[in-house]
């Protein structure tokens, strides 16, 4: 008779199982009801209905399955390896009892124990079946693989899992989903991902009501960071079985970039179900750290040690959290101890490579990734981050070169595909530098941005310099992109990021305006607050937390123009009317974990309020205080009872109080006065327009040097308009500011008119009028050869011939 | 002023005033003008009889109604009032024709249309040149394109033997509707200029192009090669370029992409390159206006207009040959040119009294 078979794949997928369907019925009550309740996800219910079953001898062997799985389902492994333990000697010969028993023992640290459950499983399932191997013993293939991956004897988990690969891909092939899937999971460790892919969608097609085989597929995707097609699989999971604890932490792990609050309810759903659920807290506190919380990581860390003080990838983020706490003590002893499970794990060094990064020290990120590959050369994963991280740095060749690396030997991996893609288009960039700048901007732009970008670059250096008292080093590399998606490719190595622009310490990438709507988007502040970033940054060795590296940029681009850096203020004093402004211990949250998508733009406009009030209260000379004990590692709140005196409970109050003394609220309605717009909206490029034209019609000296402000600032909104560039080109020539009136005809003249000929002519004019008389001669016979009648060209020609 | 829609009205100050003084000198010159051979050869139709059908579909509502009413009277004055067309040249047919009884002809229904090219058929002939505009809704089914009037509809078929019933030497058709792109196959042929607002059928949105098709004849932007004429190409193109910066300016995805076809076949071109010979015969032709020798008498005069067209006609074939030419040669010889030309000018200038520009 064959048995009814119940799989579980507990470490890939954690905690989620398939149950095969029988094809006979089975009649017993209670074990059918077991049955019926463990499919439900109702594991309280199995957990009775099997013990019933065992008592009443009704189908015991599988009943004793069904009971194991349903305690490793909520996380009561103890009791499971009790189970095991107490079970009549008859079923001693079970090899799914003795692969539960491993699967509970690994789940509590007891590694070598499971070892021999999983052998012995192995050797139960091979003496009971004769031909074919029977789906036991590659279950317990599977296991041992996985367990020897996990501690680091990558040969043997190797030899595991070919042996399952030429087991199933012989002349016969799999014959089910299950075995479809134990090839496919075989295959994913062996790195054929492309035939991985491929068996995994034939075992979903084998079997589209398996759970399990979403999830492995999903967690495929998933390790590529192709994130929405893995969360669209997971969620296919979920509708199978709502209470698949391994889909409902793929999909957190799915949305844990764009969606931390979404990721840490998912966990929380999890643990619900399975409340030692090891992935589950992992990834609370993955979420912990990346929102620089480190001392609640570390509760939820320590929640998972309790059961299992050998979980691996728990070590890990402890010797994290430890790293930037500045724990070099404790930070040593964990590694050691992550060593000791594992002394090939480059995954630690993923890991601190990938926070690195989160907290812009790519330095630090590069070294970390090389760690992590001398110690698993196989991580293709970090040869990307690598790369990535690299490129941030301005190293393109070394970028290039790990980049290409990784997509070799992962060609799934998007991150490394997508960068390389647009590395491939550096040829339709110009490159241009400044005193302390190397700049990329892409060639259809090049020539109408480069004046202004230049202009402003220098500018902002000279003033961020003299404020901050540091010179960073040139070349600052910045690069401006006229599509969102090589930005956001450039900035993370995917696509659909919703930020414009991003500082890398010494690189600044950002969207140029044509990636962006022209009419909310103004590149000038933009730039300007990256550049501030870039200041604050390597001031500090980038130490300093996020809100306060926000908070000056914003600051700073509010100093730097009027109107700018209040893009955000409508969502902080939406936040402020209903009460919900964050504390400062907690304001990193707001841009990392947001609680809702208006909490990260009231968070940059409250954190640069806060630079303001601190400016205001104590002075500029405290902010570079402060900036000078973030870069010797102080904490938040010791650096502001050291540098202004307060705790951080104190400061909130103090803060809060002048907040309340500003009468914020937001307008009853819509302004339309052009002053009031430019005021409190920095990308109103028709408000800008009307102003300059009111200023022109009014006359005078200052009023046509305050229309050439404005209109000069709108060129930071849309730097394409041409009737924009030949109003301050005429405004310039009346003021006699010729070299102004020259740069703004260049500008025409790039931005290809309908009326080149007069485009040229102009450009010629004024040449001519600041006596540059071989370059006006160039650009009149430009205007010529492209209409010869032009008879003021005609004039300017005569006028320069001798 | 048309450019006055751009959407900097602050900015648009100072081009309205410059684009005033253009047309009054355009029209200044116009007076003075009579019939003579254009040297580069630009057609002049001051003479030979032109012929203008502008033509509006069903609005749908009021909104689109007055809006394809706004763009056809403006095309309407500007016939009369820069291109000397005669009134009784002008045919406007509209879905409401109590809104101007006084330049609506008829209701632009299929049975007036077909009424009108009749009467057109008996009429053209010769030098005489048939412009076409038709504004507002079109539709394609994947098999047949339409025009949308009160009542039937007339399709690119209908119109195509309408338009061939008229035996003028040049027709010029511009179907700006919606959905506009199919009509290019069934209307061209030999000396036709076809242009479309739409690249395809499936193109169906509610066009921009209309509204800068008309424009460009009111602007001086538009006069590329500064003739002070306004080619039917160069009127294309500042549409196409408007269109363009239209849709970049509200940050939406260019829904229209316009085609002119002038070799008599082929699929139309939405770009035009400059010598090649898409877009010679459009090019050459424009609705009005004269060259500046039409009607000169004096023997100085004309010997001076004789001399310039002859240095205009050797820069046309020097920059004919330019791919073929050295750089260098090639800049030597055309600054000579352009010398010549420049003084030329400044002689005839100072010959017929005119300031210097």
């Amino acid at each position: 008779m064959k048995a009814k078979i119940f799989l579980i794949f507990i470490f890939l997928l954690p905690a989620g199982f398939m149950v095969e369907r029988t094809r006979k019925a089975v009649a017993s009550a209670p074990f059918q009801q077991g049955e019926a309740s463990l499919r439900q996800g109702d594991f309280k219910s199995a957990i009775a209905d099997f013990e019933k079953a065992i008592a009443k001898n009704d189908n015991a062997g599988r009943a004793r399955q069904g009971l194991l799985l349903a305690y490793m389902e909520t996380g009561r492994y103890e009791e499971a390896i009790r189970a095991a333990e107490g079970f009549p000697a008859t079923e001693a010969a079970n090899p799914w009892l003795s692969a539960y028993r491993g699967d509970a023992e690994r789940r509590l640290g007891r590694y070598a124990e499971a070892e021999i459950s999983f052998k012995r499983s192995l050797e139960l399932a091979q003496g009971q079946m004769a031909g074919r191997d029977s789906q036991a013993v590659m279950d317990a293939r599977l296991r041992l693989a996985d367990l020897y991956a996990f501690r680091g004897r990558a040969q043997e988990a190797d030899a595991q899992s070919r042996e399952v690969v030429t087991r199933l891909s012989g002349q016969e092939g799999p014959r089910t989903a299950a075995e479809y899937l134990a090839l496919g999971r075989s295959l994913r460790r062996l790195a054929l991902y492309h035939e991985a892919n491929e068996t995994l969608r034939a075992a979903v097609a084998a079997d589209p009501e398996s759970a399990a085989a979403f999830i492995e597929r999903g967690r495929l995707f998933l390790e590529k960071y192709d994130h929405p097609y893995a969360a669209e699989l997971f969620q296919q999971a979920l509708k199978i079985n709502r209470h698949a604890t391994g889909a409902l932490i793929g999909l957190a792990e799915s949305k844990r970039v764009d969606n931390g609050a979404e990721a840490a309810e998912l966990c929380r759903r999890a643990l619900a179900i399975n409340p030692r659920l090891e992935e589950a807290q992992n990834l609370l506190a993955t979420l912990l750290i990346e929102a620089e919380d480190y001392t609640e990581a570390l509760v939820e860390i320590e929640k998972v040690l309790q059961w299992n003080p050998h979980a691996l990838e728990t070590r890990a983020l402890r010797a994290v959290c430890y790293y930037f706490l500045n724990q070099p003590k404790n930070f040593n002893a964990e590694t050691e101890k992550v060593r000791a499970i594992n002394s090939q794990y480059g995954r630690l060094y993923h890991l601190l490579a990938e926070f690195s990064g989160y907290r812009a020290r790519y330095a630090q990120a590069v070294e970390f990734s090389r760690q992590a590959i001398a110690r698993s050369p196989d991580l293709w994963s970090s040869y990307a981050a690598l790369g990535i991280n690299l490129l941030r740095l301005g190293d393109a060749r070394g970028g290039r070169e790990n980049l290409a690396m990784a997509f070799a030997k992962d060609p799934f991996d998007v991150r490394a595909k997508n960068t390389l893609d647009l590395l491939d288009t550096v040829s339709q960039y110009h490159e241009f530098t400044t005193e302390h700048f190397r700049v990329q901007l892409h060639q259809r732009e090049a020539a109408v941005l480069q004046p202004y970008v230049a202009d402003l670059l220098e500018k902002a250096y000279r003033a961020l310099a003299l404020r901050f008292r540091f010179q960073p080093p040139a070349p600052i590399f910045v690069e401006m992109y006229p599509n969102h998606a090589d930005f956001a490719v450039r900035t993370f190595g995917l696509p659909g990021i919703a930020a414009s622009g991003a500082c890398f310490g010494k690189v600044v990438v950002m969207d140029s305006p044509s990636a962006k709507d022209l009419k909310d988007f103004n590149w000038g502040s933009t730039l300007w607050h990256e550049l501030t970033h870039v200041f604050t940054l390597q001031s500090t060795e980038n130490r300093l937390p996020r809100w306060f590296s926000e908070g000056l940029s914003v600051f700073e681009e509010q100093r730097a123009h009027e109107g700018w850096g209040t893009s955000f203020k409508k969502a902080f004093l939406k936040a402020f009317a209903q009460k919900s402004l964050l504390k400062l211990k907690d304001l990193n949250r707001g841009f990392v974990r947001p609680q809702t998508p208006e909490q990260v733009p009231a968070s940059y406009h409250q954190a640069g309020l806060i630079c303001d009030y601190i400016d205001r209260r104590y002075g500029f000379d405290r902010i570079l205080g402060l900036l000078e004990q973030y870069r010797n590692q102080v904490p938040t709140d010791q650096a502001f009872k050291n540098i202004l005196g307060v705790s951080l409970e104190e400061f909130d109050a103090d803060f809060f109080k002048y907040v309340d003394t500003l009468k914020l609220v937001p307008p009853e309605k819509a302004t339309e006065d052009p002053e009031e717009l430019i005021r409190t909206s920095e990308a109103n490029f028709e408000a800008h327009l009307k102003l300059a034209e009111v200023q022109v019609k009014q006359g005078g000296a200052p009023a046509i040097r305050r229309a050439i402000d404005l209109l000069s600032a709108a060129l930071y909104i849309n730097p394409f308009e041409q009737k924009v560039h030949e109003t301050l080109a005429g405004l310039f020539m009346q003021q006699n500011q010729v070299d102004e009136a020259i740069r703004e005809y260049r500008v025409i003249v790039a931005l290809t008119p309908v009326d080149m000929a007069k485009a040229h002519y102009d450009l010629a004019h004024a040449l001519h009028v600041r006596g540059n008389k071989k370059e006006a001669r160039i650009e009149v016979l430009k205007a010529l050869e492209i209409a010869p009648k032009f008879e003021s060209a005609q004039e300017l020609l005569l006028n320069l011939t001798p | 002023m048309g450019s006055a829609s751009c959407q900097t009205p602050g900015v648009m100050l100072e081009m309205t005033k410059s684009i005033a003084v253009r047309v009054a000198l355009r029209l200044l010159w116009i007076t003075v003008a009579a019939l003579s051979v254009s040297p580069a050869p630009a057609l002049d139709f001051a003479r030979p009889q032109k012929h203008a059908v502008l033509i509006g579909s069903a609005g749908g509502d009021a909104v689109y109604s007055k809006k394809h009413w706004e763009l056809l009277s403006g095309m309407h004055r500007v016939l009369t009032e820069k291109m000397d067309f005669a009134p009784e040249q002008i045919y406007l047919l509209f879905e409401d024709a109590s809104r101007d009884p006084k330049i609506i002809g008829a209701r632009s229904t299929k049975v007036e249309v077909e009424k009108l090219f009749r009467a057109l058929a008996t009429k053209l002939g010769g030098e005489d040149l048939l412009f076409v505009l038709i504004i507002g809704h079109g539709t394609y089914d994947g098999e047949v394109s339409k025009i949308n009037l009160p009542g039937p509809d007339i399709t690119d078929g209908d119109l195509a033997l309408m338009v061939k019933m008229v035996k003028a030497k040049y027709r010029v058709i511009v179907n700006a509707t919606s959905a506009s792109g199919e009509f290019v196959k069934t209307l061209s042929g030999h000396n036709t200029v076809v242009i479309t607002a739409t690249k395809s059928g499936w193109e169906k949105t509610d066009t921009r192009f209309p509204k800068f098709f008309v424009e460009a004849f009111e602007t001086a932007e538009s006069d590329a090669n500064k003739d002070d004429m306004v080619s039917l190409a160069e009127a294309y193109e500042y549409a196409v370029r408007k269109v363009e910066q239209a849709f970049k300016n509200e940050g939406m995805l260019v829904t229209e992409h316009a085609l002119l076809e002038d070799r008599g076949h082929g699929p139309g071109q939405h770009t035009l390159e400059g010598q090649s010979a898409a877009g010679a015969l459009a090019r050459r032709l424009n609705l009005g206006g004269a060259a500046a020798s039409a009607g000169v008498t004096d023997p100085q005069l004309k010997r001076l207009f004789a001399e310039r067209r002859e240095v205009e006609n050797r820069i046309a074939a020097l920059k004919a040959r330019k791919s073929e030419m050295a750089a260098v040669q090639y800049q030597t010889e055309f600054e000579s040119l352009a010398v010549q030309l420049a003084k030329l000018s400044r002689q005839i200038r100072q010959a017929s009294g005119k300031k210097e520009p």
